[in-house]
């Protein structure tokens, strides 16, 4: 049984994270003054995405006040409505976003296919896609690889990567193809204290040892091999020296030693607790960015479409109707848009939580939020319309973000991946083009 | 903002309409792959005068597409590249522009067809390479091939692996080309083995455990051991009797008998059993829920036959906790039990009950066989270390190989017992690219290449996995590739349950039954739908697929049949009468059920419609796809929207929305040669009943204040089914549809079948070089009376398979 315990252990673990999170910073100051030091703090970017859009209620429907998803007013007036009403105490580190999308990526007869386009502004179509290409998340840790025990952290509440119909996973490699999302707390917070135990030791010299010996076969095999084949093996050997690579990273941190101590947390939840689930894995990435495990994560809060495991998860915080069924019968039933917008309003004390949690935590000349960039949207605005996503950029104050606005962009002339590369930009990544993106700078939001 | 709404529902609904053909693959119409350059001169080329070239026959145009000059060569002309671009612009309406002369409906119909035609074309043609014959195993080949390999399950583990993508050519998962790997797909894999490894360590270290039951001496009061199903205030006594040194259960009466524990590992039922008639009783494993809450939750395990007997026999069933629902497997320390029912209608007598827990003296055994006396062990585990590899690798290990194989177990026995160091072992040959590709032939002579790569292909096509000691034993002779071996080979692998496997994937790939689980059937439409019919509906479409496939039933039996494949509970919710129990069979079925054939399964009638209303659209792509070989081309990329302007628009039902669409000049060339295909099933609601009439199901007006649940207005209006095939022949309703394709296209879905089987079985698209054998194929195949054993035969005793090209 799921118990609350995470109320008392979550200060444990405050209080094992904080000693290594000020080293760093510590050690730029004694050696260059603190302007030094506050440019070596590392800037980190949270992608988070939740499925089946949000509830919209047209003008005319009673319900349409309290539980629109988009706020009243516009530019820096703007009021949340209802649903949003938990991010008014951090309004002022946050942008709210309409009308972005992916124009390309709204080919699918299937609208619950376009979320595996989310991240990649790939136009993915059921029956035709074969592959998707890189998410922009990928883009920036690609970039950043190598700096920090875990490239990045792709996390969603199912786990693995589905298939391109129905994504479990945000992330998706430079081919395009999906990179396991990792759904079990246990073993992410295994990942992320990978270095502390022996045995974590002893299966990275077991695994060390597997790769030379299949890199040995492999290339004895492809001896007898014709062209085409040798090309084959040729990627497979490709494969075993990333992941040479990776592993040879995962060793390196583990001989630093530098790490953070593994605090203390109850990781014995099942997705089916929500609540806990989720902000149990938004601590573990705010841990994560705190102790600088990594730079870059993402979280599918719930996979698209009435079929996956996590679709009943509105009907374990006690919504009536499971999540698809909330997205298909908004218009139909009396109060549909309310019921789908109790499942927006608790989408959002979640993010909340995670940006409180941020914001809370102190860091250099400001807060752990200050560099960091939490993106959160759904791939459609409401069920099958796939054009303005409602999106909400949190943080990043000192990464150039202009936060504390209602931005309104023109659905016809503008594209969610110009405001990725911006994104990109202020991690750091000198990229001018991603997906299909157009060049518009976005100056609205970045400085 | 409420026209913005407007717009992007709009949109959607347009998006809905056309983006669903793109679901289609393109399939092979095997024929001339020579251009249609007449056509063009004739027909074509007038068109392009009349509309296009004053401005795309200028040097200094700006699109830069020329087509005075063009090379009407699509299929091997230099000019392949910019037709695509014509004809996606000509598609989508983009051209000519809307203030230019447009053409009629005919006349983009010539370019339509033509260009539709001569791409196809290009396509077979326009594959310049063979792939290569080496390619990794699929997710399920890695599942199957592992638990032949090791005796155990591995459906959890491989779970982690991301699914294969599907050719766009066949819809197969095992194409070459496609099956490619990173760096975290490795680490997947990698994991997946040590994990497998690591699961056998503990296991094999288990203790097994048992339990006896002495039923005559079991306490009946106050502690019920006897009571009776169902209605709570029955009282047990007359559903279970004292008798002799047993009880006599009767039907519907069961026994609960409780267990220490839930078993980590097999365990085993075993009881002692006797009756005047054949009768079944079947055994469930469940716990209470706990002291203070009496709720029971039971899983069946399986059933026993009990056969007419004086004497007492024996009976046991193996299960698994892998069978369980999680439920049951986390709730380790709840008071369990195993309940014996008897589901005949005649008394059944029964003496003893035994239980075993963590049964993995079988295991252990297959492993590493006890020491026997006189037998030297050393040579017993070479030879034992020296099968596995040849098993794994699907060939025999060159002496390096096995060498070092055997070095890394003796390396491992110096500090772990000879059963740990043997699955060390296995680790590492499991761990390597010789078990991971197929097609590698490491050193073997050409002779010896040739037999063990045909029984690694004949396996991997026939069973998804690796062969057995019998193809090996034929490969290593050098006889499997002599034609009388080869057949009976097949033969006895068709037997072999482990060929289901083979039906099973390729079903879900040729037929696309993945879509059954990609729609959500809406409830409020549909009450009596529940949705673990699902997962019926695909054993409905296994079973007939597997009764042709491997009972040799022909194939026509797909387009049309008396008899379908249903349980208990599909043939309720079907309304097909007198099915009892939870098994699939064979029932022979009369006209006015409706039913037979693939058409007619859930399987494509849900698959193929959004959940609320039946998709004529979806439906007709799917046939035309599947059944008739002739995937519809893809739709344009910016096609009209649908016509709002059309007087009551909101109030049209689906179809009077699609019938709209298609009546769009736009639309229309297309949507004619697919609607029609879908338009008979209209008898068949989204949740693949029967119906009359369709229901419409809108919110009410106004409802009581208080009702929890919304009021929904259910209006009913006719059904039309009545549709004009695209060669003008009219037909009404299913059973026309059927008689049609029977009559007029079982050489198109032959033509289908054949081509698909073959693609699976060489791993790889098919290419106009493959268009001999096709021909000769099908003409087998309408000779047997479309049998599809007689086509694997075919298959696999052709020059291509034998040698793997």
């Amino acid at each position: 049984m799921a118990v609350k315990t995470w109320h008392l252990q979550r200060r444990t673990f405050l209080r094992g994270a904080g000693v290594s999170l000020a080293l760093p910073f510590m050690n730029a100051m004694a050696a260059g003054g603190e302007e030094k030091a506050l440019q070596s703090l590392p800037k980190r970017a949270a992608f988070i995405f939740f499925p089946n859009g949000v509830s919209l209620p047209p003008e005319k429907d009673p319900q349409h006040e309290d539980w629109y998803w988009f706020p009243k007013g516009e530019g820096r007036t703007y009021e949340f409505r209802t649903s949003q009403a938990a991010l008014n105490p951090f309004r002022e580190n946050i942008s709210v976003i309409s009308g972005l999308s992916h124009p390309q990526n709204r080919n699918s007869g299937d609208a619950h296919v376009n979320p595996t386009g989310f991240m990649t502004a790939k136009d993915i179509v059921k029956g035709k896609t074969s592959l998707n290409s890189i998410s922009i998340d990928q883009v920036i840790s690609d970039f950043h690889r190598g700096q920090t025990q875990l490239a990045s952290m792709p996390l969603s509440t199912v786990g693995g990567v589905g298939n391109l119909s129905r994504t479990y996973t945000l992330s998706f490699d430079k081919n395009g193809k999906g990179i396991p999302a990792w759904s079990n707390l246990k073993e992410i917070y295994e990942r992320m204290y990978v270095a502390n135990s022996p045995a974590a030791k002893a299966r990275l010299r077991e695994k060390t040892q597997l790769l030379n010996e299949i890199y040995r076969d492999a290339k004895d095999l492809k001896r007898n091999l014709g062209q085409q084949d040798q090309a084959t093996l040729d990627e497979y050997l490709a494969s075993i020296a990333e992941l040479e690579k990776k592993v040879a990273n995962d060793k390196l941190w583990a001989d630093k030693g530098t790490h953070a101590a593994p605090p203390e947390m109850n990781l014995e939840i099942e997705f089916t607790d929500v609540e806990n689930y989720i902000r149990t894995m938004y601590d573990l990435m705010y841990l994560a960015f705190k102790s600088d495990i990594t730079r870059v994560a993402t979280y599918q809060i719930a996979s698209e479409g009435g079929t996956a495991p996590t679709n009943n998860l509105s009907k374990h915080i006690g919504i009536g109707k499971d999540l698809h069924q909330l997205s298909h019968s908004a218009a139909k039933g009396k109060d549909g848009f309310k019921d789908w917008g109790q499942w927006d309003q608790f989408v959002a004390q979640q993010l909340a939580y995670f940006i409180k949690r941020l914001g809370d935590a102190k860091e250099g000349d400001g807060s752990l939020l200050d560099r960091c960039l939490v993106f959160q949207g759904a791939a459609t605005s409401k069920v099958h319309d796939n054009t303005n996503f409602p999106l909400i950029l949190a943080g990043g104050k000192k990464m150039g973000h202009k936060a504390g606005q209602f931005v309104s962009y023109d659905e016809q002339a503008n594209a969610l991946s110009n405001l990725f590369v911006r994104i990109a930009n202020s991690m750091d990544v000198p990229i001018e083009k991603f997906g299909d993106s157009s060049g518009i700078p976005m100056n609205e939001l970045f400085a | 903002m409420i026209e913005s709404i407007l717009l992007k529902s709009l949109l959607a609904l347009r998006l809905l309409f056309c983006g669903i053909l793109l679901v289609c693959m393109p399939g092979f119409a095997w024929g001339d792959i020579q251009p249609d350059l007449n056509k063009f001169r004739q027909q074509v080329k007038p068109l392009l005068q009349k509309y296009c070239v004053a401005c795309h026959g200028r040097q200094d145009f700006e699109g830069k597409i020329r087509l005075d000059n063009i090379d009407p060569n699509i299929v091997s002309g230099q000019h392949s590249g910019r037709w695509e671009d014509i004809r996606e612009a000509f598609n989508s309406g983009e051209m000519p522009p809307e203030d230019q002369p447009q053409p009629t409906v005919t006349e983009r119909l010539v370019i339509t067809n033509w260009l539709d035609k001569e791409f196809k074309k290009w396509k077979r043609y326009g594959i310049p390479n063979r792939q290569g014959s080496v390619r990794r195993l699929t997710r399920y080949e890695l599942q199957h091939a592992l638990e032949d390999l090791l005796q155990i399950s591995v459906a959890d583990e491989v779970s982690v692996l991301p699914e294969e993508s599907t050719s766009v050519e066949t819809g197969l998962k095992n194409s070459s080309r496609l099956l490619m790997i990173s760096g975290p797909h490795l680490e997947s894999y990698l994991n997946v083995v040590l994990s497998v490894i690591q699961k056998m360590k503990r296991i094999t270290a288990f203790e097994p455990y048992f339990e006896k039951f002495d039923i005559a001496n079991l306490d009946t009061e106050p502690a019920v051991t006897f009571a009776s199903e169902g209605r709570k205030n029955k009282p047990p006594v007359d559903k279970v009797e004292r008798a002799g040194t047993g009880v006599l259960v009767n039907q519907g009466g069961y026994i609960d008998l409780p267990i220490r524990s839930i078993s980590q590992y097999m365990f085993q039922t075993s009881l002692s059993a006797k009756a005047e008639k054949p009768g079944k009783l079947q055994v469930a494993i469940g716990f209470t829920h706990s002291e203070v809450d009496p709720r029971q939750k039971t899983e069946v395990l399986g059933t026993i036959d009990i056969a007419k007997s004086d004497e007492l026999r024996t009976y046991s069933l193996n299960s698994y906790p892998e069978m369980l629902p999680t439920e049951m497997t986390r709730a380790l320390d709840r008071p369990f039990f195993i309940r014996i029912t008897n589901r005949s209608s005649q008394p059944i007598y029964l003496e003893s009950f035994d239980y075993k827990g963590n049964v993995n003296t079988e295991l252990t055994a297959t492993l590493l066989p006890a020491d026997i006396p006189g037998l030297d062990m050393t040579d017993h585990l070479r030879q034992k270390i020296y099968r596995f590899i040849e098993k794994a690798f699907r060939r025999s290990p060159s002496d390096a190989e096995f060498q070092k194989y055997y070095g890394i177990y003796q390396t491992h026995t110096r500090t772990e017992k000879a059963i740990t160091a043997l699955l060390s072992t296995y680790k590492e040959i499991l761990c390597s690219p010789s078990f991971f590709y197929l097609g590698i032939p490491g050193d073997l002579s050409a002779e010896d290449k040739t037999n063990y790569k045909l029984a690694e292909r004949l396996a991997f096509f026939l069973w998804c996995s690796v062969p057995d000691q019998a193809l090996l034993e034929s490969a290593s002779m050098g006889e499997l590739t002599k034609p009388s071996n080869l057949s009976s080979h097949i033969e006895r692998m068709l037997r072999d349950k482990k060929s289901r496997r083979w039906v099973e994937h390729f079903t879900d790939q040729w037929l696309q039954t993945s879509n059954l689980f990609n729609v959500a059937v809406d409830r409020n439409y549909y009450p009596r739908f529940k949705p673990s019919l699902k997962e019926l509906m695909r054993s409905e479409t296994v079973e007939s697929v597997n009764d042709v496939f491997r009972h040799g039933s022909p194939a026509l039996d797909l387009l049309d049949a008396n008899h379908i494949f249903v349980n208990q509970t599909l043939a309720v919710f079907y309304k097909i009468k007198g099915v009892k129990g939870t098994e699939f069979r064979k029932v022979v079925v009369n006209k006015n059920a409706n039913r037979g054939g693939l058409l007619t399964q859930g399987t494509f009638l849900i698959g193929n419609s959004d959940g609320m209303n039946s998709h004529a659209i979806l439906r007709g792509v799917w046939l035309s796809d599947v059944i008739l070989n002739d995937a519809p081309p893809e739709p344009p990329k910016n096609v009209p929207p649908l016509d709002d302007s059309i007087p009551d628009f909101d109030k049209l039902t689906l179809n009077e929305k699609l019938f709209a669409h298609r009546n769009k000049a736009a639309c229309k060339s297309c949507h004619e040669k697919i609607d029609p295909w879908g338009i008979p099933l209209e008898n068949f609601d989204a949740s693949g009943a029967w119906r009359d009439q369709v229901l419409v199901v809108s919110k009410a007006e106004s409802g009581p204040e208080k009702a929890k649940k919304t009021n929904f207005n259910r209006d009913y209006i006719p059904i039309h089914r009545e549709s004009i095939l695209p060669d003008k022949v009219s037909i009404d309703g299913v059973s026309e549809l059927k008689q049609y394709l029977i009559h007029h296209r079982k050489h198109d879905f032959g033509q289908g079948l054949v081509e698909r089987l073959l693609a699976y079985a060489l791993s790889r698209d098919l290419d106009y070089h493959d268009e001999d054998l096709v021909k000769q194929l099908v003409k087998r195949f309408e000779a047997s009376n479309y049998s599809v054993p007689v086509i694997i035969h075919g298959i696999v005793q052709s020059e291509r398979f034998r040698r793997g090209y």
